[in-house]
């Protein structure tokens, strides 16, 4: 699979599709748009399980509140 | 078709994606009938990083843990490593969605699958894997990238 991806033009940077809460948004838009599965992994430093996940439609939904705020 | 006309706001756009959970919807020309275009969630966004006021631009500073509208925290539909590909086939079919975790045994991450994959299994006719399980199937797909994959990511 790795060389299938690596034929397909497919790079290896994993990075892309992991967050952490700690990120900015910008940080988390920015991978997101370029993430290939629209999604972002949260993984526990500690126990490597999955904490959570962020999606476009998730952002999407921040963004078209009538006056997008943190709180 | 789900789509909107060259004539309607964005927001209406966004609305009807958000509805349907799309990530791109067909413009058409209300005239002609004619598909004049696709717009995508990308676009969407890519569009939003543009054209924020200054002002508003204060909000992509903000830790996404401190926005309280934006749920990071939930329940995530995952594969495990022993199930088979024609599962997570079903699953990104079900829930609609372009990829999935998988996990081994003790809920640890080691992957993901993306729809693209399945793609290339039908596109290359390599329909024995459908029958085998995940890690089985690619065992370098999984085994090779974990630490690649979490080397990416504590390095960030």
């Amino acid at each position: 699979m790795k060389q299938q991806r690596k034929a397909r033009g497919i790079e290896e940077d994993y990075s892309r599709f992991f967050f952490k809460p700690t990120d900015p948004l910008i940080n988390v838009v920015e991978k997101l748009i370029f993430s290939p599965g629209n999604r972002l992994v949260y993984i526990d430093e500690g126990t490597k399980k999955i904490r959570g996940i962020i999606t476009m439609i998730d952002l999407l939904d921040f963004f078209i509140q009538e006056d997008p705020h943190p709180n | 078709m789900i789509a909107v006309t060259t004539e309607e706001r964005l927001i209406d756009a966004c609305l009807k994606m958000r509805k349907e959970k799309l990530h791109k919807i067909a413009v058409y020309d209300k005239e002609s009938q004619l598909v004049v275009g696709t717009l995508t969630l990308r676009d969407v966004m890519m569009f939003f990083i543009k054209n924020f006021t200054a002002e508003q631009e204060e909000v992509f500073k903000v830790e996404i843990e401190n926005i309280k509208s934006i749920d990071i925290i939930k329940n995530v539909i995952c594969v495990r490593d022993t199930d088979f590909v024609y599962h997570t086939l079903e699953v990104l079919l079900h829930y609609r969605v372009s990829s999935v975790p998988v996990v081994n045994e003790k809920e640890e991450y080691i992957g993901i699958i993306l729809k693209s994959d399945i793609y290339y299994i039908v596109r290359n006719s390599h329909f024995h894997y459908v029958k085998l399980n995940i890690f089985l199937s690619e065992p370098k797909f999984l085994s090779n990238s974990y630490q690649k994959q979490m080397d990416g990511f504590w390095s960030i």
